[in-house]
Formats: structure tokens, sequence, C-alpha cells
């Protein structure tokens, strides 16, 4: 029993102890935008986290009702900018849905294909930053030379490499451009080779191993409670995946597997997402063998033609009208809308895609004039940070890193 | 849920994990210095520009025809559909013969998200996107561009026609 | 006269010059026989030397922060820094100069002496260090007959200097990564001197200069080469972990916690902790070449300066002194090439595996590398008696051979002793002391 009284440190039971608050964040490197988690430390111990968002708010869903429909598109790129091409997607089937707009079918290929590609590059740069986190450093320049290689591709798309305001109403801005389809394919070809180099550097590594496993065990019920989506929840055992559960675009018309994990730890999360990159492979592989029309080229030639079989009957003295003209499926826009004046009729419509964090959503609810009445969007990285305090509670400080990293939050959908 | 058919995926670690563990960190850093051997990818910009597409989301000009005079009509539709409010501003002015005169056409380039939304509905087809990125400038106040900034040549204007697929000569 | 300093000539002879010069000057009357002029000799010649090693150590350590960079640069497809300078060699220039203008703000609160004295007291130990270090035999500015052990004893203070940046801060996460960095090197020295224990068990003396002397002639007979590879495999994890290098970057990681121990320093101070670590790290690699790598041998022993220079010992004069310097600077440069090529093991590791938590930190020295030393000390032990050490080339060091006395008693003995050391070893890989880590794979 110590008789030293030093006020406030010694008592006569001993020591005190005091749980240290700290705040991590909102400025630190390794939150992945701004976030703040106010955490209750015993020692190494993790007591309490809450976590502090609103930081990166900038009323996306506020601006849709002072814009007009097309007006307020380029916004929505940045809704979450990793992502973008599914927060368009979900934007647009909406617009579609009430508006009931045929979409042609090589449309639904070009989002497809432009989809997978935007969800590998999400999840490299998910690999590059989570084993940043971890230390090593190669890797992340490595993740980018690829993700440099997806830029190029889409600027020659769309014109811009991270925002691109490319989906329209009832189709895409432009066609492919002439040769898009062959340089896609070789890229894409030579990726997996490339996901097999990161993974000899990561995957077996013991270091690696023995911060990633049996640490941020994550169960199904847990995912439930929480909405929790996407890999995340794959890498419980489960395997829900939007593109098989529900088909939207064409992705039943192409042969994919969905990865699942076995234990719902970081080191599944880390497998499946891997796996989800060769899985978007196969899907771009098919679909630029499968798409109406194949090469843009394809297409005009065959535009070509049919004007100029139409202009031969016309001076043939016979209906023009009767020459067959190009499969509307080969289009690249459905009709045309003046982007202008464009009101969709009243209506209410909830669309979701499988986006690289999980269910991304747009709830719209248009009353019939050029601006939308509301416009909600559901953030996969919502639901998924939310699981963050349930994972670290009673676990230790180190492994936050690891755990916060393979939920893969990107703040921008959080806050919207 | 309806697709039981998830593929399962995991890792065997197996073997004598010191000796394992230690191939594994071996064979990562031969990965890691094979790149060694291959060439940098760095840009050396400024010397050395990177290729652009044709599509590219540069500044904002204004095409004329291939004479030299204005194409725009003052329709005020690229203001209409930009994402920031107040960015394109706009003055005209019917003449006598009931031509559009445009007196002021000035983009703030310092707000602008070059969204590419007032390329798409120019009924002329007059306000483009160029290739230049270089826009940096001492001051806001000079990111202002007024017509007379965003105006480019008849001749620049048909190249840009030619390249972009439009009809070169417009009159 | 002392046999192992191996100062030139000319130095007695200058000494003796210059004391005459004072006792001309100034009228006093030192003596001019060997007995007295002996220390002053000595320390005259470590200030000379130790002034040369210090212009080459400052200029090896700025060049290292390029190093570093352009190393990392190239392992990633990029280029370095390449605009300041012909392929970015005034960079870390440039960067001093930025760090000089920069404010050198001191906490409020903060223990102002202490603040100011934990850079220096982490920086000056790594400068002791390059007088230890034999760059060529005569370019050696003290020769201990304890070198090795001086040098750890030397190591461990730069420690205090963490633990004073960390406490002087006012900063509770600067003293967090202060304690931890504490801790880290405090539990790395173990293995560290163990391994170096190996060497000293060969060469039979502790004054480093000795160890490089003993590891004379190609690169078979080099102690970390043929002798003890895991001797070298556990000094070099080690000293990463003493310079607080990835993968033992906890103390400065900027993902964790905060950036450590200098977290509160900005200006010159962080430029001197940053300087240090790469004096730290040039310093280690260069222990690591004199006791495990031969130090300044080549690996080629004598076969290339025999086909260059044949007649050599027929040269007089001048001639003779050329030769000599010829000699020197060939040496230094195979110490150089040598630690260098360390340095970039260092950083090509560093490149590629991620960060250890604390407590995968602590457990691998004290339940791993602590153990496998004290094993490894036993094998060499083992490996010593079974070998003859009378200096022959290592190539004729056959066990069964060279068992003192050759009688039915030392052969059991060395029975014994390798069936002993190879159970050890085999306990060791086995996955009893990595149990922890296959149960997690295994079950999670």
């Amino acid at each position: 029993m110590s008789t030293l009284q030093i006020p406030g440190v010694y008592t006569e039971q001993g020591l005190k102890t005091e749980d240290l608050v700290v705040n991590i964040g909102p400025q630190h490197p390794s939150t992945h935008g701004v976030l703040r988690l106010i955490t209750t430390l015993n020692g190494e111990v993790v007591k309490d986290m809450v976590p502090v968002i609103g930081y990166l708010h900038r009323s996306k869903e506020k601006m849709a009702e002072s814009r007009s429909y097309f007006q307020y598109q380029p916004t929505i790129d940045r809704v979450e900018y990793l992502s973008s091409f599914f927060d368009h997607s979900v934007f647009v089937s909406g617009i579609e849905s009430i508006a009931k707009l045929k979409v042609p079918k090589r449309v639904k290929y070009i989002r497809m294909i432009t989809m997978e590609l935007n969800r590998i590059s999400s999840h490299l740069l998910w690999f590059g930053t989570f084993l940043l986190d971890l230390g090593a450093t190669s890797t992340l320049f490595y993740a980018f030379r690829e993700r440099e290689e997806i830029f190029k591709l889409f600027e020659d798309l769309t014109g811009a490499r991270m925002m691109y305001n490319y989906y329209r109403f009832g189709g895409v801005n432009a066609d492919l451009p002439v040769g898009w389809i062959e340089q896609c394919r070789e890229f894409v070809q030579s990726f997996p080779a490339k996901i097999d180099e990161y993974e000899t550097i990561v995957t077996k590594n013991p270091i690696f191993l023995d911060r990633t496993v049996g640490i941020g065990l994550l169960d199904f019920d847990t995912c439930m409670r929480y909405g929790v989506t996407g890999p995340s929840i794959r890498a419980t055992g489960i395997p829900m995946d939007l593109r098989k559960d529900a088909p939207y675009l064409c992705y039943d018309e192409v042969k994919f597997d969905v990865p699942v994990g076995t234990h719902g730890d970081v080191f599944d999360r880390y497998l499946v997402r891997m796996a989800e990159m060769r899985e978007s492979v196969k899907i771009i592989l098919q679909c630029l063998d499968q798409i109406p029309g194949g090469d843009t080229a394809n297409v005009i030639a065959k535009t070509k033609e049919v004007e100029a079989a139409k202009e031969a009957a016309k001076a043939a003295g016979e209906d023009p009208k009767a020459v067959p003209g190009v499969d509307p499926d080969w289009l690249s826009v459905g009709q045309k809308i003046n982007l202008l004046t464009y009101k969709p009729p009243a209506g209410e419509v909830y669309h979701v895609c499988e986006s690289p964090r999980g269910m991304l959503g747009c709830h719209m609810i248009s009353d019939g004039t050029a601006k939308a009445y509301r416009v909600k969007w559901r953030g996969a990285s919502f639901s998924n940070l939310s699981v963050l305090p349930e994972l670290m509670i009673g676990k230790l400080y180190p492994d936050l890193m690891a755990i916060f990293g393979s939920l893969d939050v990107i703040l921008p959908e959080v806050d919207r | 849920m309806s697709n039981p058919n998830g593929s399962k995926q995991s890792v065997e670690i197996k073997g004598n994990l010191v000796l394992g563990g230690l191939q594994a960190i071996g064979q990562g850093m031969a990965m890691v210095l094979s790149h060694y051997f291959r060439p940098p990818v760095t840009l050396e910009y400024p010397e050395v520009m990177p290729d652009l597409s044709s599509r590219f989301h540069g500044r904002l000009c204004l095409l004329t025809k291939s004479d030299g005079t204005d194409l725009c009509i003052g329709c005020m539709s690229c203001a209409r559909v930009c994402p920031c409010n107040d960015l394109i501003q706009i003055e005209m002015h019917r003449d006598s013969a009931k031509k559009p005169v445009v007196d002021r056409f000035t983009i703030d380039m310092g707000r602008c998200i070059f969204c590419g939304n007032c390329t798409e509905v120019c009924p002329t087809d007059c306000i483009k996107m160029l290739s230049d990125f270089e826009l940096s400038d001492y001051s806001r106040e000079a990111l202002v561009l007024d017509k007379k900034e965003l105006t480019i040549s008849g001749a620049e204007s048909d190249k840009w026609r030619r390249t972009h697929g439009l009809d070169p000569t417009v009159e | 006269m002392n046999q192992n300093s191996d100062f030139p000539n000319w130095l007695p002879l200058l000494v003796n010059k210059l004391v005459e010069l004072i006792n001309h000057t100034f009228h006093t009357s030192i003596a001019l026989d060997w007995t007295a002029l002996a220390p002053v000799t000595l320390v005259v010649w470590a200030v000379i030397v130790f002034s040369l090693i210090a212009l080459v150590a400052q200029v090896a350590v700025i060049f290292l922060v390029l190093m570093e960079r352009k190393i990392l640069a190239w392992l990633t497809q990029r280029k370095g820094p390449n605009r300041v300078g012909p392929w970015g060699a005034l960079q870390t220039l440039a960067d001093g100069v930025k760090l000089l203008f920069k404010e050198d703000i001191v906490p409020e609160g903060a223990n102002k002496f202490l603040f100011m004295m934990a850079p220096a007291v982490f920086f000056l130990p790594a400068f002791v260090f390059f007088g230890l270090i034999p760059f060529t035999d005569k370019l050696l500015a003290v020769s201990l007959p304890a070198g090795a052990l001086f040098v750890f004893a030397i190591s461990s203070i730069s420690v205090l200097g963490l633990v004073l940046a960390g406490w002087a801060s006012n900063n509770k996460y600067s003293l967090l990564g202060g304690m931890r960095s504490a801790a880290q090197a405090i539990s790395y020295e173990i293995p560290l001197v163990m391994a170096v224990l190996a060497t000293v068990l060969f060469s039979g003396s502790m004054n480093i200069a000795d160890i490089v002397r003993a590891q004379q002639g190609p690169f078979w007979n080099w102690y970390g080469i043929l002798l003890t590879p895991l001797s070298l495999l556990i000094f070099f994890i080690s000293s990463l972990a003493e310079v607080n290098r990835v993968p033992f970057d906890l103390p400065e990681a900027e993902s964790e916690l905060v950036s450590g121990y200098n977290t509160e320093y900005t200006g010159m101070k962080f430029a001197l902790f940053f300087l240090a670590e790469y004096a730290a790290l040039f310093a280690m690699s260069g222990l690591t070449v004199a006791f495990f790598v031969g130090g300044y041998y080549s690996p080629f022993g004598t076969f290339l300066i025999d086909l260059l220079t044949p007649h050599h010992e027929t040269l007089t004069g001048v001639m003779s002194s050329v030769y000599q310097f010829g000699i020197q600077c060939e040496m230094l440069f195979w110490f150089m090439l040598k630690t260098y090529l360390f340095i970039f093991l260092a950083m090509w590791v560093r490149g590629t595996l991620p960060r250890l938590k604390p407590d995968q930190l602590m457990g691998f020295s004290w339940k791993f590398l602590i153990p496998l030393s004290i094993i490894n000390v036993f094998a060499v032990a083992v490996e010593k008696y079974v070998m003859v050490s009378d200096g022959r080339s290592v190539l004729t060091m056959v066990p069964i051979l060279s068992i003192q006395n050759n009688n039915i008693g030392s052969w059991f003995a060395w029975i014994v002793g390798v069936s002993v050391v190879f159970m050890a070893f085999f306990m060791l890989m086995s996955d009893m002391l990595t149990k922890k880590l296959k149960a997690r794979l295994a079950r999670r």
C-alpha cells in the first residue's frame, strides 16, 4: 500500500489509471478522407471509438433540387469519385425507368465495360493505399501504374481522366472511339499478370499475414445489422452480389464467378478484392467480344452503307424507309433528348448497383418538372463505416490501420 | 442470396512457416527488384507533353466561322446547363437586321469544373474544349476569360472541326 | 610501439619534428624518446584519420539521402529526383537548405535544454562509429582492443537520444513513440551482439581491425559467406531494427498514431534526426561488412593486384608510395562497394516489406531471434572446435580431417555437438515457435 500522496495520480488503492482519449484525424494520412475517430484507449486496447463524419459534406442531394437533370449530372461524378461510372449508372437508370426510355444494347455493354474498368481502378487504389497503410510503399506505385493505363483508356473515351460525365439518358455521350476496343482488350489481357505480380509481393508475406489473418472478424449477422455490403460481406462467405442476385444491364449474359471468403477477416477481404479484379477482367473480355456492332468502325461503315442504300433507293424512286436501317441495338443513344428542356414524367424509383464498395443506390422522386424533387444517395461506405466501432472495440489499436483499410471506406460517399 | 455458386477464395499456408516465410519474402523482394530493370514510366513534363486524346476536356474556347466571324448566337444554352451558377455570363442584343450580336461572354475558368456540358448543347457548335490544360495564372481575376481571350481564329476553328469529325468549313 | 594501430612510417618522424619545433620555439623540453611520444602520436593519428573519415562520412551520408530516393524510385519504375543538379545530385543540399530556413519551433512546456540536446545525443554516436570501423588497413582512427563491445555500447546511447526526444516534446504521442523505439532498440541489441560473438569466437579478438584481418583472402574466407551465414542474417535484421528502418520503423511511421518522437521537431533539428538515421545506417552497414564480409579485402584475393602490378615488391621510392596509395584506394573501393551493397539491400527491403506491429516486433525479437542467436553461438562454438584455427584458408578446414588429436573422444564430441546443433535448428525451424501464427491461420 503506497503512502505517497500525489494528488490525482496515486491513491490508497494504488495507481490510478486514466483512459487516453485520442483524436485520430480529421487530418491524418490514413483515414482515406476527412474522418475523425474519437478513440478511448486503455494502453493499446480500444475501449470506445466514435466516428465523427460530415467534414466532406457538399450538399450533393440538395444540389439536385436546384439544378436540372442534365445540369446535375457532372456533380454526380463527385458523389463518390472513385466509382463515378457507378454513380452515373444508378442515376441515369433511374431517369430511364421513370421516363421509360429505350436503351440500346450497345449502350448497356458500353456501360458494363466502363463500370467494370472503374471497378478495377477502384480496387487498385484500395490495394495501393491498404498496403501503404501497412507500410509497403512499392505496391502503391505499381497499382497506380495500372490505374494510369485505365485513365488513358477513359480519357480516350470520355475526355476526362476521372470525372467522366459520360452517360446520358437513354445512351452515352459519344460512341467508343475507333480502335478503343482493341486498346481495351490489350490492357485487360495484360492485367491478370500484373495481379499475379502484386500477389507475389504481398499474399504470402509472413508480416502481412500476421497483420491481417484473424484480425477484424466480421460475421454475417453483424453485416446484416449494420447494412454492410460489397466485398466485406462476401468475405464472410455469403455470395451476395447484385450482379447475380438482381442482374441489371446485361450482367446475365456474361459468365463470371462471385468470389467469397471464409472467415470474414481482413485477409479474406483482401483475397476477395483481388479475385474480384480477375472476375472483372473476365467480364470485360466477354463484353468486348459480345458488344453489338463490334468496333465503332463497323458501326460507322454500316451507317454509311445504309445511308448509301437509302440514297440509292430514293434515286431509284423506291421508298427509302423500306431499306433496313442500322440495327437499333448498335446505336449509342436510344432517342434524342433535348437536354436543355428535358422533363421526365412524375415518378419515383430506386435503382441500386454493385459498386466496388457495395450497394450504391439512388432514390429519385421526379415531379414532372425540369428539376428533381428529391434525390437520395445510398452510399455503401456509410454503412461499411458504421461497423468500424464494433470491429475495433476491445481490440488492439495498431490493428486499426489494417481493419479500416480493408473496409475500403471512401469518405465522400459517407458525407455526400 | 439466389446464387449459391460463390467461388471460395483462400490461400493455403502449408509447410514450415519459417522457411516458407523466408521464401515468400524472397520472392516478393525478387519481384520488386525485377522492376529495377524495366524502363521508367515517368513522363518528363514540361519537356515532354502528354499525349492527349481529341476528346480531352481542356480550356474552353469559342470557335468562329471559317472567315473569323462570330459563331455564337447568344442563345444562353451553355449558361443554362452549366452546373456552376453564374459561371458563363453572356450579354447580347439584336442589331438592326435582327442578327444576334454578343456583347459580353465571360467564363470564370477558376470555377469551371470542365464537365463539358456546355459543349454538348451548343446549337451552332461554337463553344468547345481545347487540349490546353496549363491554365495557371497569378491572380483570380486573370482566370476570368472574356470573349476576346476565348475566341480562336477561323483557321484554328477549321482545324479543330477537322480533327473532331465535324464539317471543316462553316460559312 | 603499439603494433595494432598501423600508422604509417612517416608519422613518428613528423611528430618528432613537431615536438622539436615546439621545444625550439617555446623553449620547453619535452622528451623526444618514443615512450613519451607514443600516446601523442596515437592521438595525432586518430585526429587526422577521424577528420578524414568524418569528411568522407558526411559526404556519404548526404549521398545516402539521395540514393534512397533514387533507389526507391527505380524499384517502382520511376526516376528519382533529377531536376536539382545532374541526376539530382544536389537534391540533398536543396533539402538541407530548405530545412535550414524553416522556423525553429520549440513547443510550449517542452524542456528546452533536453529538446535541443536530443538530436545531438542521437546524432553523435553514429559519428563515433566511424572512428572504429576500419575503412582500410591504415585508415582506422582508433584501434580498441574491445572495439566490438565498445561499438554496441555507443549505439545504446543513441537510444537515449530517442527517449529524450520523446520526453522533451511535451507530447504524449511523442512519448509513446519514444518509448516504443527505446523498447525496440533494446530488444534488438541482444541478437545483434550475439551475432557478433560468432565472429569474435572465430577471430579470437574483439578488436575490429583484427576481426577484419582474420578474414584475409578471397570471399570464401569471409565469415558471413561460408562459415556462419546465419550470423550475417541475424546481424543484418537486427541492424535494420537498430536503425529504425522498415520493417521496424514503427517509431517514425506516419500512418500510425503520429510521427513518433520527431513530431515536434522542425528545421535543422529535424534534419539532424534525419541525417543521423542515415549515418547510423551507413555505420551499421560498415560494421556488417567489417564483421562478416571481409572488410576491405577484395573478393578475388590478391589475384587482381598480382595481375596488374606483377613486380610490386621491387618498387622503390616514389613509386613505392604511389603503389601503397593505390593499394589503399583499392581497399577503400572494396569496402565502400560492399557497404553500399548492404545499404542497397536495406533500401530494397524498405521498398518491399510492410511494417511490423509493436507486438509482432517484440515477439519476433524475444521469441525468435534471441533463441536463434543463442543456438547460433553454440553452433559456431562447435564449428570452431572442430576446425583448426591457424589462419589457414577456410577451404582447407574440413571438419573430419582436422579434429584435434584425432582420437575417439574428439570424434564423439564432434558427433554430439553437430547433432545437438542440428536438433536445435530443426526445433527452431519447426512450427514450435510460430505455433501461434499457425493456429491463427488454421482456426481463425
